[in-house]
């Protein structure tokens, strides 16, 4: 059974790696953006960009445990242990990564670029329309990450709901 | 041991092994060889880029703009290296034949 486990992992890593690379591409570009960031003395814009990248790194160990967990059961090896609910869960978050990664990305690039305009738009010397303009965007690009978040949980509930009935 | 009991156990045994069969050979390339040079070759792009942001940094005037350039450098190594561990990690999983229709044809 180890050996299993075992080839399990590299099987995952195999079966995602686009998505396994993408994320540890946007891990990474928003860890150095946020050391960019601090360095101008934005440590609140730098916090954000570093919870961010953490998420990042916390979804790509979930579809990688989620895959892990569930690849010798999704195969047909009997799972007895295993509760046929979690079995679904696991299932449904490790399906289709690169499409929860583009997710996560359009998230991300949306909430960072909305902080991004206010930012802009409070600085000093900016006169109403301009400021109003960025205030507008950033609502606009927030309700784009709502609208990605959205439709990332309802996949998965539709996928969790499918698979019971 | 009984003769149902051996029956399930080889049964168990001969499902463990289809699944093993199944978990290293699925998404693999059809040749490991040619794969791992078009990986090299990708990353390697990836680290002569950081090499020449790196030395773009060292010999940049302005001191405001060394650091992001030491930063995007650092960062486009470490992808480099991450994913060329993650390939050879994810490969290292492959024996036997290729399951056709679910090959691994690019990093």
């Amino acid at each position: 059974m180890d050996t299993i486990w075992s080839l399990g992992a590299r099987y995952c890593v195999r079966q995602d790696a686009h998505a396994f690379m993408w994320l540890w591409g946007l891990f990474l570009a928003l860890a150095g953006a946020a050391l960019i960031v601090r360095g101008r003395g934005r440590r609140f814009g730098a916090g954000v960009l570093l919870f961010f990248a953490a998420c990042t790194g916390v979804l790509g160990f979930v579809i990688l445990y989620a895959c892990y967990a569930s690849a010798p059961y999704s195969m047909g090896l009997g799972a007895p242990s295993v509760s046929a609910v979690s079995l679904t869960t696991l299932m449904c978050l490790s399906q289709d990564a690169f499409s929860k990664a583009t997710g996560w990305t359009i998230v991300v690039l949306s909430c960072s670029a909305a902080l991004g305009l206010i930012a802009w738009g409070r600085s000093r010397g900016r006169t109403a329309l301009p400021r109003a303009c960025s205030y507008v965007g950033a609502a606009l690009l927030l309700l784009v990450a709502v609208a990605a978040g959205f439709g990332a949980v309802f996949v998965f509930s539709w996928c969790s709901s499918s698979r019971l009935f | 041991m009984t003769p149902g009991y051996a029956v399930v156990l080889l049964a168990v045994d001969g499902l463990q092994m289809a699944v093993r069969q199944e978990l290293s050979s699925r998404y693999c390339p059809h040749g490991k060889a040619a794969f791992l040079m078009r990986c090299l070759a990708l990353f390697a792009v990836f680290a002569a880029a950081a090499l020449a942001l790196f030395l773009a940094a060292r010999s940049t005037k302005r001191p405001s703009a060394r650091t992001p350039l030491y930063i995007a450098a650092g960062v486009l190594l470490l992808f480099a290296i991450g994913s060329g561990a993650l390939v050879l990690y994810g490969l290292s999983g492959c024996s036997g034949a290729a399951a056709e229709g679910l090959i691994w044809d690019w990093p």
